[in-house]
């Protein structure tokens, strides 16, 4: 049932009276939205601001793993893609065997300045081949076959985060859907900063307000839900604040991952408490051509993510932040006819931050493979999890990840 | 009809609303709560027949069907499944297990696509929410059955056994496979007794808490033992069946399953247990008093306890359209995106990405209640999360769909539902917008005030809508206005 306490009568009033008087809204957010009234009256302690923050950057489509870390000492990979393979030359090495493509020559340049963590053959056991399937696996951190529901993330919430109510929302995605890490079967306060415009979620924000404070003397529910309403239109009015006033003084690229990493750099930089970020770069589902496309969308990735760290250590953040990669799967060592690849199973990924020990962790995938084979995956992703929680979020791994599993040295 | 609940008479609350009281006001109340929208054509067709023939005009039996596609998937899940259990190689097994469960989930998936394409279309909308409404009684959960064929099963039988009398719809759905899964009424045996089922026949099936004993469930239980699932099919196994005498609500003899349900219903409470719960489904959540409630009980049980003359007397009745029993009820995230979808004509997309997945966002994941009680409803329904996914499925609708991101099983998916029979688009352009609220101010709020708000906003509300909209709205402004009525909290009560 919905918690009356969420109506404290002053603020009740105090819509009526505004309401009444045909007062804007700018009067009315005089009166705090009732979750920040809530938090402020039971006099929660504010949580620590320096806490870490988690940024996930998820590819969505399944990133093509053996052409983003070129195991390029390995003439099965030059076999395997007779069309595809990245020239030798054109590779930046970066540790045994293995190179980034010219794409992301800025991911290059922050493994060179050991900001850049790169984790080979990460999976999963019994790979799901299917894109909604496999992401679902990945943002519940469940077993293959598992039904899990809850995001891991918002496990993380419930175990490390309990207890005060929270202004700041826990968890911000800037993706037009909410991604499956915050699911949770409780109340959590989450936010999505879609584009958190004007018209971010389409419609017409001051119309949409006057509609509610319209409903605010009526009986209920309509009451109940003008008062809903207001409350989260004052949070995307805070946001739409901060986006606003915390501009970065780093240029960032032109493009949507750059925009949305400039945003969460805003975020950050504007003191929220926010403990968990959430954006996505997609496209990289490549059956067809995917020498151009791959490029495109690694070099985005690439040039936005150094954008960000820079954007974070202009600030003196960056000793609070970490970033890391994700993709639902990689793809099919072998290329297909069309010049492109199927879908796979184990990829690497990339930890980005100031805190992570910039090195290559695990071996170069092996390639001598049946036809058509696929990879096999040598890191659990959950080993990757249970780092991240232990490690940066401080957080014990086991009641999240429901197991336990080897922490990764790469923090 | 202008009259509170509270004014009328309690021998007259249950009594056919008078012809002279029937108007477009009514008739809409009828389409947008017994079905999810209404529409200018429907409306006036419903005015014109009166509620007692619009209860048999738009809730003609449709079974509910599985198209091939779907009924050859249940035949490869077992095929898969029999080549596991032939196969002696422990890896290999399980591949074929892996995949008899990817597409079963996948199978799952189609099954509820065909739910939101029935709920979708008008001429089986009705019957398909009074459907939903017998799923969150008779709930089962997705995630524990997982069987897709007992899934389309269960689903086909609501659709079979809606308007049958109460006591048979018991006693066929005490043999549905997915409700013996869900309930684990195949664990339950003659020496190990399982109560799970039992209890909740009695206590949220039929009588509601509070009208039977602990001792009950325990002999009820022994009567629905030797139930059992074998090769996919409903058996009676005799040999665990336990045949002993039990003694349920004071009566003893051998009784079987089905003499239990005979003897539940002779207690008053599975009277007024389903109509209570049908009132609060679509009616309102207040609590109506025991008298009045009593009275809708004894008229039912009169008829038999037939379904389809409970849903005729409720929406006939004077209740049903009483003053303060209109506009006051939050739509649960079905109504909002089924009523959507039929206000502008348009069908479900089916990917779960673009259906199930924002419904679940919005607080309904469908053929998953929380729990064997089904959804909260209410005020539930909504909180700064959920209401930020319905504004964004709002703006969906108009957004064009982007297949040249998608993956190329998504892609032939889509293709594929457009070359189906009866198919509607999947989102509305700008000059489709235009061509159903004309472009004139004026025209677009009669748009808004007769085709999307069943409550009557107040006046202020239309004020704004007119200022919105200034004298010359461009196709932009009309669009993004639609979106915003749509997003409104006005919007989210019918």
């Amino acid at each position: 049932m919905f918690d009356k306490r969420f109506l404290p009568r002053t603020t009740r009033r105090e819509f009526i009276r505004a309401g009444g008087k045909g007062l804007g809204f700018l009067a009315l957010s005089q009166v705090a939205p009732s979750f920040v009234t809530r938090a402020a009256s039971l006099g929660s302690p504010r949580p620590d601001k320096d806490a870490p923050i988690l940024v996930l950057v998820q590819l969505a489509g399944g990133n093509d793993g053996l052409n983003t870390v070129i195991p390029f000492e390995d003439d099965n990979y030059y076999n395997l893609r007779p069309t595809i393979a990245v020239p030798r030359k054109d590779i930046l090495p970066v540790a045994n065997g293995v190179g980034l493509p010219q794409s992301c020559s800025d991911l290059h340049r922050l493994f060179s300045d050991g900001k850049l963590s790169i984790l080979q053959n990460v999976g999963y056991p019994n790979p799901n081949r299917s894109h909604f399937r496999s992401m679902e696996i990945w943002e519940t951190a469940s077993d293959s076959d598992d039904m899990a529901h809850t995001g891991w993330v918002s496990r993380y919430f419930d175990n490390a985060c309990a207890g005060a109510p929270e202004i700041d929302p826990k968890g911000i995605y800037l993706t037009g859907q909410a991604p499956q890490v915050f699911d949770s079967d409780e109340f959590l306060n989450i936010y999505g900063a879609s584009s958190p415009a004007k018209k971010g979620r389409g419609g017409d924000r001051d119309l949409l307000r006057e509609f509610s404070l319209g409903e605010a003397q009526g009986a209920e529910p309509a009451h109940f839900l003008s008062h809903t309403y207001l409350d989260a239109l004052a949070m995307d009015e805070r946001i739409g604040k901060i986006l606003s006033q915390n501009r970065s003084g780093v240029e960032y690229p032109q493009s949507q991952l750059a925009r949305s990493l400039k945003n969460v750099g805003s975020m950050i930089r504007s003191g929220l408490h926010t403990r968990v970020y959430f954006v996505s770069l997609s496209g990289f589902d490549t059956h067809r051509d995917q020498e151009n496309r791959q490029s495109q969308l690694l070099k985005e990735l690439s040039e936005a993510l150094l954008a960000f760290q820079t954007d974070l250590e202009t600030d003196e953040l960056d000793s609070q932040v970490l970033t890391m990669t994700f993709s639902e799967f990689g793809r099919r060592p072998q290329e297909n006819e069309s010049k492109g690849t199927d879908h796979g199973t184990a990829a690497p990924l990339f930890v980005m931050g100031s805190a992570v020990k910039g090195s290559v962790q695990g071996n170069p995938p092996k390639l001598e493979l049946p036809k058509n084979g696929d990879l096999t995956h040598e890191t659990d992703f959950r080993s990757l999890y249970a780092t991240v929680l232990e490690d940066w979020l401080k957080c014990p791994s086991e009641p999240v990840l429901g197991g336990s599993f080897d922490k990764l040295p790469i923090l | 009809m202008n009259v509170p609940l509270s004014h009328i008479p309690t021998l007259a609350v249950w009594e056919t609303i008078h012809r002279d009281d029937w108007g477009p006001v009514e008739a809409r109340h009828f389409l947008e709560r017994a079905g999810f929208a209404a529409q200018p054509d429907t409306i006036e067709e419903a005015t014109d027949l009166g509620p007692e023939a619009c209860c048999e005009r738009f809730f003609t039996p449709s079974p509910f069907l599985q198209p091939p596609w779907v009924v050859e998937k249940f035949t490869e899940i077992q095929d898969l499944r029999q080549q596991a259990r032939k196969t002696k190689d422990k890896e290999e097994r399980s591949e074929f297990y892996r995949e008899a469960n990817q597409i079963s989930r996948q199978t799952i998936d189609d099954i509820e696509h065909e739910w939101l394409l029935r709920a979708s279309r008008p001429e089986t909308g009705f019957s398909a929410k009074w459907e939903l409404f017998l799923s969150d009684v008779w709930v089962i959960g997705k995630r524990t059955v997982r069987e897709p064929e007992w899934i389309a099963s269960y689903w086909k039988a609501l659709s079979e056994k809606s308007s049958e009398p109460y006591p048979e719809f018991c006693k066929a759905f005490s043999r549905e496979p997915a409700m013996i899964r869900y309930l684990d009424v195949d664990k339950n045996s003659k020496n190990k007794p399982n109560e799970n089922f039992a209890r909740e026949l009695l206590e949220l099936f039929i009588l509601g808490e509070g009208n039977y004993t602990e001792f009950d469930i325990k002999e009820a239980a022994r009567a629905f033992t030797g139930r059992r699932l074998q090769n996919q099919q409903y058996r009676e196994y005799p040999k665990q069946f336990d045949d002993g005498t039990k003694t349920v609500f004071s009566r003893t003899g051998q009784w079987t399953g089905d003499n239990v349900i005979d003897l539940i219903f002779q207690q008053p409470a599975s009277r007024t247990f389903l109509p209570s719960e049908a009132i609060r489904f679509y009616l309102t959540r207040e609590p109506i008093t025991a008298d009045r409630i009593k009275l809708l009980g004894d008229l039912w049980a009169e008829e038999d306890f037939r379904l389809d003359a409970l849903r005729r007397r409720l929406f006939t009745s004077r209740a049903f359209y009483a003053s303060d029993c209109r506009g006051n009820r939050i739509k649960s995230p079905i109504e909002f995106y089924i009523g959507t979808l039929q206000r502008f004509g348009l069908q479900p997309i089916p990917l779960r990405q673009y259906s199930t997945r924002p419904l679940a966002e919005m607080g309904q994941e469908l053929f998953e209640p929380p729990n064997v009680r089904g959804w909260i409803g209410g005020e539930a329904w909504i909180n700064a999360g959920k209401l930020a996914a319905r504004r964004q499925a709002a703006a969906e609708v108009f957004a064009t769909l982007p297949m040249n991101r998608m993956n190329a099983d998504d892609k032939r998916r889509i293709e594929m539902e457009r070359e189906r029979d009866n198919s509607a688009p999947f989102r509305v352009k700008e000059d489709e917008l235009l061509s159903l609220t004309g472009t004139t101010a004026p025209e677009v709020v009669e748009f808004i005030r007769n085709q999307l708000l069943t409550v009557t906003a107040n006046e202020s509300f239309y004020q704004e809508i007119s200022n919105y909209l200034g004298k010359n709205p461009s196709g932009e402004t009309i669009e993004d206005l639609v979106i915003t009525v749509l997003q409104s909290p006005q919007y989210q009560l019918s």
